[in-house]
C-alpha cells in the first residue's frame, strides 16, 4: 500500500495473462487459508513449537503483519520460554542454556528476513523485544553476549545500505544497552563508536548519518579520555583538518558543511548551550574570535580557488553564517569568573572594559559590504522562488534583535546599512 | 514514458482509483496490505475530500467498519483480527472525525487506551503493549486526543520536554533522541509541539533552512541530505513547513510539476515517483500537498493533522495561527 520504488509497468494489471492471473489466485488462496490457520490457533490460545512454526511460514510471506508478531511472542512467552523466575537460572545450567538457545534461534530465524525487508519496523522491533528477554532469563555475561553479537549484525546491516535510518537509530539502542550492562566494569563503547563513524565516513564522506553520530559521540569521548584544554584544542582542529580535506574534494556536499556548522559553532558561540555537545567548553573568548576570523580568511581563500558558483553555495552560506558568528563574538564580553572546565584553565580570562562595541580595528563597513555581495551571489544560486526566499527573509528581518540564533544574525550582518 | 509533463491534476481518474481500492480482492497485494487496511481508509477518504468528493464512500459502512476494528481495551486495530495499535487507533478516530461520527463511540475509553501507552516517567508513547517507542507514536497520541478533546489525559509537558530531547543541532528531529533528522519525523515533532501550542520553543530559521534544502532540482522533495526524492515527502517537508510559517520556502511550481508527474495518467493513483506504481498513501500525501501549495480546485488541508481544515475546525476549534 505504502510502496516505493516499483515501476508501473512491471504491475499494470492489463499486461498480465489468463496464466499468471490464475497463478496469483493460487497465491491468494494459499495466503489465506494459512491466515485463517494461524488466527484460528491464536483464538484457541494455541502456544507451541507448532503454531510457532505456523507464524514463521506466515512471517515469511508477510513480515509487515504486525498481529502475528504479537502472537509469536505470545506463544514464546507462554508455550516456548519457561515462566520467568527469580532468581534466574544458574549461569551455564541445563536451564540457562536451553533459553539461550531459544532466543538466539529466534534472532537467526529473522536474519534472512531483516536482509529482504530491512525497512521493516516490525522485524527491527521484534529482535528488540527477543534481546530485552535475554536480560530477564540469562545471566549478565549471556545476555552480554546476545546483545554483542547483534552489534556485530547491524553493523553487516549498515554495510549493505549506510544510511539505513533504521539501523543506525537501532545500533544506539544497542550500544546503549551493552554499556548498561558494563556499568559495574566501568566500561564505555564511546571510542569504539566514533571509531565506527570515522571508518564509514572514510568509506563515503557523504555519509550524513555518521557525521550526525559524530556530533552525539564527541562529547562524551572527551570526557571520558579526561580531556583537559590543550587536548581538546588539538582535537578540534584535527577535527577540522579532517573536515576541510574532505570539503576540498566534494564542496557541493550539504551533510560535510552541516557538520562543519555544527562544529564551528556549537564551540565558538558566546555561549556554548548544549554542553554535552561541544568540543572546547569555556573556550576563551579572544581564542573564539581567533578561530572564526581563521576560518573566514580560510574560506574565503577557497572562495578565490576555480569553480562554479552553484559548487560554492554551502560555501558563500557558511561565510555569512561565520561574519553572523563574529559579529556576535564581537559584541558579547567575556564571561567574567567563567568556571574553568579543570584546574589547569584556572588563568582568568583578559575583560577589557573599554573595549569598543563594534571591534577595534575592524572595518565593519567593508566586511558588510562582502557579505552583501554573498548573500547577492547566493539568491543568484538559490533562485529568489523558494530556497532564495530564506536569504531575502534574513534580510529583511534582519533588525529584529529578539530572534538570535545563528542564521538569523547573519541576517542581522545582511540587513545592516 | 511521457515526454511532456502532465500540466493538470487528473482528479477523476483518481477518485476512481481510491474507489477501485476495496474491489481489488483479486491481487495478493490487497491481502498483504490488511495490516494497513483503517490506515488506507483514512488515506482514500481524506484523499477524496480534499479532492472535493466528500460523501463518495458511504457513511454508515464506513462508521460500521471502524467499529468492528475497535477492541475491548478501547483501542482500535488495522482490521478485523487485527490487533489494537496506536498508529490504526489515530486512523479510526480522524475517520470518524471526517464522519462527523465522534460521538458514536466512548471517546473516554479511546482516551484511556491511548493515555495507558504513555511512560508517565519520561512523556514517550508505546506503540502498543510490546513496547515500542518512536516520537510517531507520541504525534499519533496528540493527534486523536486533540480530536477527542480529551488531552488533559496525558501528560502533555512531559511528552513536549521528550519532544525536545529528539532535536538536532542541524534543526531537524529524529525518532529518539540522539537519531538524525528525518522528514517524517521532522513532521511528527512539530505536529506535537503544534498541538500542543508549543512551536515557540523551537528555533523556526534553522528547522527551515534545513527543510527547503530537501527540495531538488527536479523539484521533489527527499527526506534527508543525499537521498531520492519521494512524493510523501512532499507533505512531511511541505506540512512542517506550514506549521513554522515557512512555506515560501519552497519552489511551488517546480513542486507541483514533480507531484503531478507521479500520477498515473491512464489508471488513477499518485506514486513515489514517475513511472512508478501508485499507492493510496502517496495519492493522498500528493494531493494533500497540492493543497498545501494552493492547487486551484483542492479543498484546503490542515497541516498538523493532513485532514481538512473544515473538519478540523469544527471538531478542535479555530486554528491558533503560528508566530
Ligand atoms: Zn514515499
Amino acid at each position: 500500500m505504502a510502496s516505493h520504488g516499483i515501476t508501473r509497468t512491471s504491475y499494470s494489471k492489463e499486461t498480465r495473462t489468463a496464466a499468471l492471473r490464475r497463478e496469483e489466485l493460487q497465491k491468494i488462496n494459499e495466503y489465506n487459508s494459512l491466515v485463517a490457520e494461524v488466527q484460528s490457533a491464536r483464538s484457541q490460545k494455541n502456544y507451541n513449537d507448532a503454531t510457532l512454526a505456523l507464524t514463521s511460514a506466515l512471517l515469511k510471506r508477510n513480515p509487515e503483519f504486525y498481529t502475528i508478531w504479537n502472537y509469536r511472542r505470545e506463544i514464546l512467552l507462554n508455550g516456548i520460554l519457561p515462566p520467568a523466575v527469580t532468581p534466574k537460572p544458574a549461569p551455564d545450567s541445563e536451564e540457562e542454556k536451553s533459553i539461550s538457545l531459544i532466543l538466539k534461534g529466534e534472532l537467526i530465524h529473522l536474519l534472512p528476513l531483516l536482509k529482504s525487508h530491512p525497512k521493516c519496523y516490525a522485524l527491527w522491533n521484534h529482535r528488540l523485544w527477543v534481546l530485552s528477554q535475554s536480560g530477564i532469563y540469562l545471566s549478565l555475561e549471556k545476555s552480554q553476549g546476545l546483545w554483542t553479537e547483534e552489534l556485530v549484525l547491524v553493523g553487516m546491516m549498515l554495510g549493505r545500505d549506510e544510511r539505513n535510518f533504521h539501523g543506525w537509530a537501532y545500533r544506539r539502542i544497542v550500544v546503549g544497552a551493552i554499556e548498561k550492562g558494563m556499568v559495574g566494569k566501568g566500561m564505555s563503547l564511546v571510542e569504539q563508536e566514533f571509531e565506527y563513524t570515522t571508518v564509514m565516513i572514510k568509506s563515503n564522506m557523504s555519509n550524513y548519518s555518521a557525521w550526525h553520530s559524530r556530533t552525539k559521540l564527541v562529547g562524551r569521548l572527551l570526557e571520558e579520555r579526561g580531556a583537559k584544554k590543550q587536548e581538546r584544542m588539538d582535537f578540534l582542529e584535527d577535527e577540522i583538518n579532517f573536515l576541510k580535506k574532505a570539503i576540498l574534494t566534494k564542496p557541493q556536499d550539504q551533510s560535510l558543511w552541516l557538520y562543519y556548522r555544527w562544529l564551528i559553532h556549537s564551540n565558538a558561540s558566546p555561549s556554548n548551550s548544549n554542553l554535552n555537545e561541544v568540543i572546547t567548553p569555556n573556550m576563551p573568548h579572544w581564542i573564539k574570535i581567533a578561530l572564526v576570523s581563521s576560518e573566514m580568511e580560510d574560506l574565503t581563500d577557497m572562495l578565490d580557488m576555480g569553480g562554479t558558483d552553484a559548487s560554492k553555495k554551502w560555501l558563500l552560506a557558511s561565510l555569512v553564517g561565520l561574519v553572523g558568528l563574529l559579529r556576535r563574538l564581537r559584541r558579547s564580553k567575556p564571561v567574567r569568573g567563567a568556571k574553568p572546565v579543570d584546574n589547569e584553565d584556572s588563568e582568568e580570562e583578559e575583560v577589557d572594559e573599554d573595549e569598543d562595541e563594534e571591534g577595534d580595528g575592524v572595518d565593519e563597513k567593508a566586511e558588510m559590504k562582502r557579505v552583501r555581495e554573498w548573500v547577492k551571489r547566493l539568491i543568484a544560486i538559490d533562485g529568489e522562488k523558494g530556497k532564495g526566499r530564506r536569504w531575502i527573509d534574513l534580510a529583511a528581518n534582519a533588525k529584529d534583535k529578539q530572534k538570535s540564533n545563528l542564521t538569523i544574525m547573519a541576517g542581522e550582518v545582511v540587513g545592516d546599512t | 514514458m511521457g515526454t511532456t509533463p502532465p500540466k493538470e491534476l487528473h482528479v477523476d481518474k483518481h477518485v476512481a482509483y481510491i474507489k477501485s481500492l476495496d474491489t481489488r480482492r483479486d491481487e495478493l497485494e490487497y491481502w498483504l496490505t490488511e495490516h494497513l487496511r483503517i490506515n488506507g481508509v483514512y488515506w482514500g477518504l481524506t484523499a477524496l475530500d480534499l479532492l472535493g468528493h466528500r460523501g463518495v464512500l458511504p457513511r454508515d459502512k464506513t462508521i460500521e467498519y471502524v467499529k468492528s476494528c475497535q477492541h475491548e481495551n478501547g483501542g482500535f486495530g488495522a482490521h478485523p483480527g487485527h490487533d489494537a495499535h496506536i498508529l490504526t487507533t489515530v486512523s479510526a478516530v480522524q475517520i470518524l472525525a471526517i464522519e462527523d461520527a465522534l460521538d458514536q463511540v466512548d471517546k473516554d475509553q479511546i482516551a484511556r487506551y491511548v493515555a495507558s501507552l504513555q511512560d508517565r516517567e519520561t512523556g514517550i508513547f508505546a506503540g502498543d503493549q510490546w513496547g515500542e517507542v518512536d516520537t510517531r507514536f507520541i504525534y499519533g497520541a496528540f493527534n486523536c486526543l486533540s480530536l477527542l478533546g480529551k488531552l488533559n489525559c496525558i501528560d502533555v509537558e512531559k511528552a513536549v520536554q521528550y519532544v525536545l530531547l529528539c532535536k538536532n543541532y542541524d534543526g531537524g528531529f529524529g525518532m529518539l533522541p540522539g537519531a538524525e533528522s528525518h522528514a517524517g519525523q521532522i513532521f511528527t515533532c512539530i505536529g506535537t509541539l503544534a498541538i500542543a501550542k508549543k512551536l515557540e520553543l523551537i528555533d523556526h530559521d534553522l528547522l527551515g533552512e534545513w527543510l527547503c534544502e530537501r527540495q531538488l532540482p527536479n523539484g521533489g522533495l527527499n527526506g534527508r541530505p543525499e537521498k531520492l526524492e519521494d512524493v510523501c515527502y512532499s507533505w512531511w517537508v511541505l506540512s512542517s513547513l506550514a506549521m513554522i510559517d515557512r512555506l515560501h520556502y519552497i519552489d511551488r511550481d517546480n513542486l507541483i510539476a514533480f507531484i503531478l508527474s507521479c500520477q498515473d495518467p491512464e489508471r488513477g493513483g499518485i506514486a513515489d515517483r514517475p513511472n512508478d506504481m501508485p499507492d493510496v498513501f502517496h495519492t493522498v500525501f500528493g494531493v494533500a500537498g497540492l493543497s498545501l501549495l494552493g492547487y486551484p480546485g483542492l479543498r484546503e488541508v490542515d497541516p498538523k493533522y493532513c485532514m481538512p481544515t473544515d473538519v478540523i475546525k469544527k471538531v478542535v476549534g479555530q486554528p491558533v495561527m503560528a508566530v
